[in-house]
């Protein structure tokens, strides 16, 4: 799996989003699921399937699926496109 | 006044963090009066579906100055599930924002008029609730996180008054405070934020914002607050993002209640608040008592780390001693709390309004401690029938019903999530169960797990025996 798919999988699995939807619109606060608590759970899986550490400025840039990918991507050198 | 005593003030009540609207307390007791006055002269029943905003703020101080009732229900319930309450308590009015009347209708509430607001909308409908409102009865506030749960608890405007009162009291609240609010307003926590504040003439600033934007915390800056107010769960998302390290010069008091704090996590914030010369308020709370039962002196800490408190100013704490529930020395059993602040009693729909107070002052809370020998209480067991995940209170045979509509099944709490054992489905079909549940319940998917049993253990009552279903949790 590359790290988009991998992304893309805990992304769908957190905020319980079927495999068929398109995640470019997904964020924070307008995604029924995606309230505080899915929030912090993302984090972790996060931390989890990548094995990296997620600093205060990440935790709360990575509001939307476009803005945690530049995240993921810029600070943490993770392969993601788009 | 229940809650507005500095109506004369010209400094700051309301700020609204998202659009910067300010009203000062004359403002507030203006716009308040012009609230009431649309609900008619006689008093009446009205509904806010509240937000943490100036509009539902206005409507719930006007609406109980001028000696209404008023419910407020979560402004990110569904509509059905509003809909279901409204027609169990039939109130002439409801508040919300705009649309919320075309969407009521839809969902066969009778509604008669529309009226735009600023900010939102009133919607008066066909029934009248004028009649069977106890004189006393003031605000009606859910009993639990569960979104459509028609159980309310009943609270007078002394409920109101005095809890506010006191909590001003043992916070020490001046004119000057500022806090946010990060908490919802329909929360009997969030709320008692909003009215300490009021009473004792400081400001609160309403942001829709969470501690996960960057938008709360500029608006911490921007109108310099003093204090923050949060659950269990706020905490650690406050360790998360990097809130001991944030430049909040205006930063004096912290709040924590609903639910036991993790110890590292209190320690290392009663440590911090202490070090800048703050103060951490660790309290103790159930909405059957408004809000607030106990609170730690920040002075008593580290030395008292770990205890609910001493009771608020007019409370008196004792237990009820049981030797089935703990050990007798010190004296286990039942928390039980005394005080102006006790609820009238539940209801559950609309003949329940006119009935009076119940309890006389006195709450049993269903919650298991000892008070130590400078009388400072220990919690060691919540009651079995109310979990909390992430802070979130949930009633246990709440979610036992709605599980129950698929099949036998008996519901717990463990550690961080809520167990169902069904006597029914397969692992992809309970997956599917599960969802549906945490979406009713407005709780994150990964907090419920659900598991196919064979059989549920039974008392020789013939009820669930739960002591026997414990054992099957796995935390």
């Amino acid at each position: 799996m590359t790290d988009s798919e991998r992304f893309d999988d805990a992304m769908r699995s957190v905020l319980v989003l079927p495999a068929d939807m398109d995640l470019s619109g997904v964020a924070y606060g307008e995604t029924e699921m995606w309230d505080s608590v899915a929030h912090m759970q993302l984090v972790l899986a996060v931390e989890e399937v990548f094995g990296i550490t997620l600093d205060p400025d990440d935790v709360v840039d990575m509001s939307s699926y476009a803005s945690a990918k530049r995240v993921l991507r810029d600070r943490h050198g993770l392969a993601l496109d788009g | 006044m229940t809650v507005l005593r500095h109506d004369t003030s010209n400094e700051p009540a309301l700020i609204e963090g998202d659009t910067g609207l300010i009203l000062s307390h004359r403002d507030l007791a203006d716009q308040g009066r012009a609230w009431s006055a649309r609900l008619g002269r006689s008093r009446t029943l009205l509904f806010l579906v509240c937000r943490n905003d100036v509009f539902s703020a206005v409507a719930y101080v006007g609406a109980i100055e001028g000696g209404h009732v008023v419910a407020l229900v979560d402004g990110h319930a569904s509509t059905a599930s509003i809909a279901g309450i409204v027609t169990a308590y039939r109130p002439a009015w409801i508040a919300g924002a705009i649309g919320l009347g075309a969407e009521l209708a839809a969902n066969s509430v009778p509604v008669t008029s529309i009226e735009v607001l600023d900010g939102g909308e009133l919607v008066e409908t066909g029934y009248n609730s004028a009649n069977d409102l106890h004189p006393d009865l003031a605000v009606l506030l859910a009993t639990s996180g569960t979104t459509g749960s028609r159980k309310f608890v009943r609270l007078s405007a002394r409920n109101i008054h005095s809890n506010a009162r006191s909590i001003a009291e043992f916070l020490g609240l001046t004119p000057d405070e500022r806090a946010i609010t990060c908490l919802p307003f329909h929360y009997s926590f969030g709320l008692s934020v909003v009215n300490s504040h009021l009473l004792a003439g400081a400001s609160v600033v309403l942001t829709t914002a969470s501690v996960l934007e960057e938008r709360f915390w500029r608006a911490f800056q921007d109108y310099g607050c003093s204090s923050l107010a949060g659950v269990p769960f706020t905490f650690q998302v406050l360790e998360r993002v990097g809130f001991r390290t944030m430049d909040l010069p205006s930063l004096r008091t912290l709040q924590q209640a609903g639910g036991a704090l993790d110890r590292g996590l209190a320690e290392l914030y009663t440590g911090y608040m202490a070090g800048r010369g703050g103060q951490m308020f660790v309290m103790y709370g159930q909405t059957e008592a408004t809000a607030r039962i106990a609170y730690v002196p920040p002075d008593r800490m580290p030395a008292k780390l770990g205890s609910a408190g001493i009771a608020i100013p007019g409370g008196h704490l004792r237990i009820d001693a049981d030797p089935d529930v703990g050990p007798s020395e010190p004296a286990t059993g039942e928390i039980v709390y005394e005080g102006p602040n006790v609820m009238m009693g539940y209801g559950s729909g609309a003949d329940d309004l006119g009935r009076p107070d119940e309890l006389h002052g006195v709450l049993r809370t269903g919650d298991i401690g000892y008070l130590d020998e400078d009388g400072f209480l220990f919690i060691v067991g919540r009651s079995k029938r109310i979990a909390k995940v992430f802070g979130l209170r949930l009633n246990l045979d709440e979610v036992e019903t709605r599980l129950r509509q698929s099949g036998p099944a008996a519901v717990m709490a463990g550690q961080d999530a809520i167990w169902g054992f069904c006597e029914f489905g397969t692992d992809e079909t309970l997956a599917a169960v599960a969802s549906e549940l945490a979406r009713d319940f407005r709780i994150h998917h990964s907090t419920v797990r659900l598991k196919r049993v064979e059989m549920l253990p039974t008392t020789s009552a013939g009820k669930i025996d739960y002591q026997q279903v414990e054992r099957w949790i796995v935390d």
